[in-house]
């Protein structure tokens, strides 16, 4: 059954899954993307009226403090038509291909991150489900009511029971006698837009029957908020992104007709997947732009603040705060635009590295706001500026459109499954050696090729030949320890976390490097001597040598660690309910 | 109504400057273009004259290389009909050379108002709709922060310092705008997409002779560091004294 993978590696290709596999699939990274000139024409009109009128209605600062959107806000997005950003252009919307609407995402994200918010839970994921697979009765039906910001949508697949484990649900929706409809009955929570949903994306299990057993398939449906058994909890006071209305769903016998059935039964999973898959690039797009804005208040400031006679910014503890979010953003940029860029080619599978960005950006937005905050030292920790916003508005990145601990996780887990096939197809084989020599003899041959040819760049600029050397040795070295620990645990390895972890980050760290080595070998062909691109060159060496340290150290984790000992204290804290021994002056 | 509206590409007034190494104009490396100010304001009045009075043609006409379509783009994205381009490898100083070839596109195109900036941003020479008017033989009314337009007739408010001046002219006039007539509009998506399928028409611009050139450009001198002339109170006498008669401000 795994055979046709295993014959055509190369029918859904990934990036991140061949560096599992100790390869370097360089054609899915180079070249490095463009903008078409009208594109950028587009996106510089658009920036530009976003701009303007934020500068005119968005107060950040106010939003957070009301916890509400101020007046003219949702209306000013509708007018806009940003509402329909990313909608087909033959369902009203704009069409942007992922990079554009990405790169608005950005900004708006750093403009206001409740408003990014609000932007993104309707575009992003809300009403994504109808333009990936909805009919076109559907699309027709509801998509441009969505363009024109009349129907905000909303995204409805948590509920109290079923985080991270969304197959945990218990929504249902039981299909009526008549076949006319469906009745859905269940509770979502942590709904972003839910007080301005027009409509809902909603996901519950509708039973079956298949061989006569009873089971029970997730499913998605298009359900009209206003439909009676519909109701609302109340709004959720939360750390930050207040503005955003976050609340409860609850979904009593709502008759939803059978043909706002979204897709098949049974396939409610994987649309949820396939729209958070792209969905997430809008999170590390706006970390990205958010980084780079309350760094930049954080550099004015540091210019102007004088201690001990001097501008703090003179002084090198402050001077590697910017060093440092200025390379790891640098790279962040580069990856979220090539991933958006692997959106809109298709046919590739891009669902590991729009994780890998989520995970990088989002970790990096609040690592950015504290570091911006320290720099401003008391001034930091005031509401009267922008700091303490940004640090609690960029927390929740790390939490929602899938935790960072399960998208690495997925990162890691779905890394393994290439090579892991790879060994069961072996195992299997070896059960039945008579039958299956190709499979074997085909291992060995990519096995031994492997020893002797080790995976490397041929795109990358010459003045990049060491770092891209040293990505490579990565790769190499991660195919290989990945071997290791699949031969070692098998597929125990599904509960090796620890192990999954430093995969993860190590494969993000290479898929960073990489996006960083496809830019940078861009620029210094299309503008060698620019001095934008000696800044380039700069970022991209310092990205990819720490990098590089942080890679080596995870992988090197893989084989050796010290796991024991921490599960020892994990769980010895979990059984006791106390964290640590009782301390001298307890 | 048909309304002309002259537009100019000009560098964003927030951008750091620096004389190019020709030291006849500015680097443009890095700089980010756009409508000149003004003559956003002029594309608002044009369309709202033609809102107001409830249909017309909103034509915008700009003059120099294949950049300057990214302007006229932008105008039609805020909803002008069409845009018609006067290529020139590049914007002679000369205002009038300039003028000639405007007045040489609109002259038997039968527009009622033809609208400009009261000046550009990066020349701020403001003579160009005035010319374009004289060639054209056409009253002209300069710098307007009010305007009403309606069957063959235009009023105008100009202000002035301290006071404000209402104006009446027949139609066809030239008139150049000040800001305050209306803030301009921000394209929508929906206007972007339209741009985009409405025509713009590139042809080669009849320039005059340009007799005016610009033979050198330099910012201006750098102020001198700022001087501590003492503490408190004890200071101000001698304070008071170089404003009098070094700064001579006093």
């Amino acid at each position: 059954m795994n055979e046709p993978h295993l014959a055509n590696p190369e029918t859904n290709p990934s990036f991140t899954k061949g560096l599992f596999c100790g390869e370097i699939r360089e054609e899915l990274v180079f070249p490095y993307p463009v903008l078409s000139a009208e594109e950028r024409e587009s996106l510089g009109l658009i920036l530009g009226s976003f701009r303007s009128w934020a500068a005119d209605t968005v107060d950040a600062a106010k939003h957070d403090h009301d916890g509400q959107f101020g007046p003219g806000v949702r209306e000013g997005m509708a007018e806009l038509g940003l509402m329909g950003l990313n909608i087909p252009e033959e369902y009203g919307g704009f069409g942007a291909s992922a990079k554009v609407f990405n790169r608005v995402f950005g900004e708006i994200g750093a403009t206001d991150g409740a408003l990014a918010v609000y932007f993104g839970a309707h575009q992003s994921i809300g009403c994504k489900g109808i333009t990936l697979f909805g009919t076109e009765a559907q699309k027709q039906k509801y998509l441009p009511r969505c363009a024109s910001g009349e129907l905000v949508a909303a995204f409805c697949l948590t509920e109290p029971g079923s985080g991270s484990d969304a197959q945990a649900m218990k929504a249902t929706a039981t299909p009526s006698a008549d076949g006319t409809h469906y009745l859905l009955s269940g509770t979502k929570i942590w709904i972003s837009n839910a007080g301005f949903a027009g409509l809902f994306t909603v996901f519950a299990k509708v039973p079956v029957e298949e061989n006569g057993k009873k089971k029970n398939r997730v499913t998605a449906f298009i359900v009209d908020a206003k439909a009676p058994g519909v109701s609302l909890g109340k709004l959720e006071d939360k750390l930050g992104i207040k503005a955003s209305d976050t609340r409860g769903v609850f979904f009593d016998n709502v008759k939803v007709p059978v043909e706002d059935r979204l897709g098949d039964v049974g396939h409610g999973f994987r649309i949820a997947l396939e729209i958070l898959n792209s969905g997430r690039l809008g999170l590390s797009a706006a970390s990205a732009r958010g980084t780079r804005r309350l760094m930049e208040e954080a550099l004015r400031y540091a210019k102007q603040r004088e201690q001990f006679g001097r501008p703090i910014g003179s002084f090198e503890m402050i001077q590697r705060k910017f060093a440092t979010f200025a390379y790891e953003t640098y790279a962040l940029d580069s990856a979220w635009m090539l991933t958006a860029d692997m959106v809109d080619r298709g046919g590739v599978d891009f669902s590991l590295e729009t994780a890998a960005c989520k995970i990088h950006g989002s970790e990096l937005a609040f690592k950015a706001a504290s570091e911006a905050m320290q720099v401003a030292g008391g001034i930091g920790y005031s509401k009267e500026f922008p700091y303490e916003r940004g640090l609690r508005d960029a927390r929740i990145n790390l939490i929602f459109e899938g935790t960072n601990e399960i998208l690495r996780a997925l990162v890691a887990l779905m890394g393994l499954q290439q090579p892991g096939e790879r060994l069961r197809a072996m195992g299997k084989a070896f059960r039945n050696p008579l039958h299956s020599l190709g499979v074997i003899g085909g291992f060995l041959a990519g096995k031994a090729k492997k020893t002797v040819s080790t995976p490397e760049f041929k795109l990358v600029h010459p003045e990049f030949a060491g770092e891209a050397a040293q990505v490579a040795e990565l790769v190499k070295d991660l195919g290989a320890a990945v071997e290791r620990v699949l031969m070692k645990h098998g597929k125990d390895v599904i509960d090796k976390q620890f192990l999954q972890e430093r995969m993860a980050n190590a494969s993000i760290d290479i898929y960073l490097s990489t996006a960083v080595l496809s830019r940078v070998t861009a620029a210094l062909e299309h503008a060698p001597d620019s001095a934008n691109t000696a800044w380039e060159v700069e970022c991209a060496r310092s990205f990819i040598s720490t990098a590089y340290r942080r890679a080596r150290r995870n992988i090197r984790g893989l084989t050796r660690h010290r796991d024991e000992r921490l599960k020892w204290l994990a769980e010895r804290a979990l059984d006791s309910g106390e964290l640590l021994p009782a301390s001298p002056t307890d | 109504m048909k309304i002309a509206v002259c537009i100019k590409r000009t560098p964003d007034s927030e951008s750091r400057f620096k004389v190019a190494s020709s030291a006849t104009g500015i680097d443009e490396t890095g700089l980010k273009f756009d409508v000149d100010d003004f003559a956003g304001y002029a594309v608002e009045a044009a369309l709202q004259a033609n809102e107001k009075g409830g249909g017309g043609e909103t034509v915008v006409i700009a003059l120099g290389p294949d950049n300057v379509q990214e302007v006229l783009r932008k105008a039609m994205s805020m909803g002008a009909d069409r845009a018609i381009h006067l290529k020139a490898d590049s914007l002679p100083s000369d205002g009038l050379a300039v003028a000639k070839a405007l007045s040489a596109e609109l002259k038997d195109q039968g527009f009622d108002l033809i609208l400009f900036g009261k000046q550009a941003f990066d020349t701020s020479a403001g003579v160009v709709g005035t010319a374009t008017a004289e060639l054209l033989g056409l009253p002209c009314v300069t710098a307007v922060s009010k305007l009403d337009v309606s069957a063959g007739q235009g009023t105008a408010r100009r202000d002035l310092e301290g006071a404000g001046e209402m104006v009446s002219f027949p139609l066809p006039a030239v008139v150049t705008i000040d800001e305050g007539v209306a803030r301009p509009r921000y394209p929508s998506l929906k206007g972007i997409m339209a741009a985009k399928k409405k025509p713009l028409e590139s042809k080669p611009a009849q320039l005059g002779d340009a007799r005016v050139t610009v033979q050198k450009m330099e910012l201006p001198p750098e102020r001198a560091a700022g001087r501590i002339i003492g503490e408190g109170a004890a200071a101000v006498p001698e304070l008071i004294r170089l404003l009098q008669t070094e700064a001579k401000v006093l």
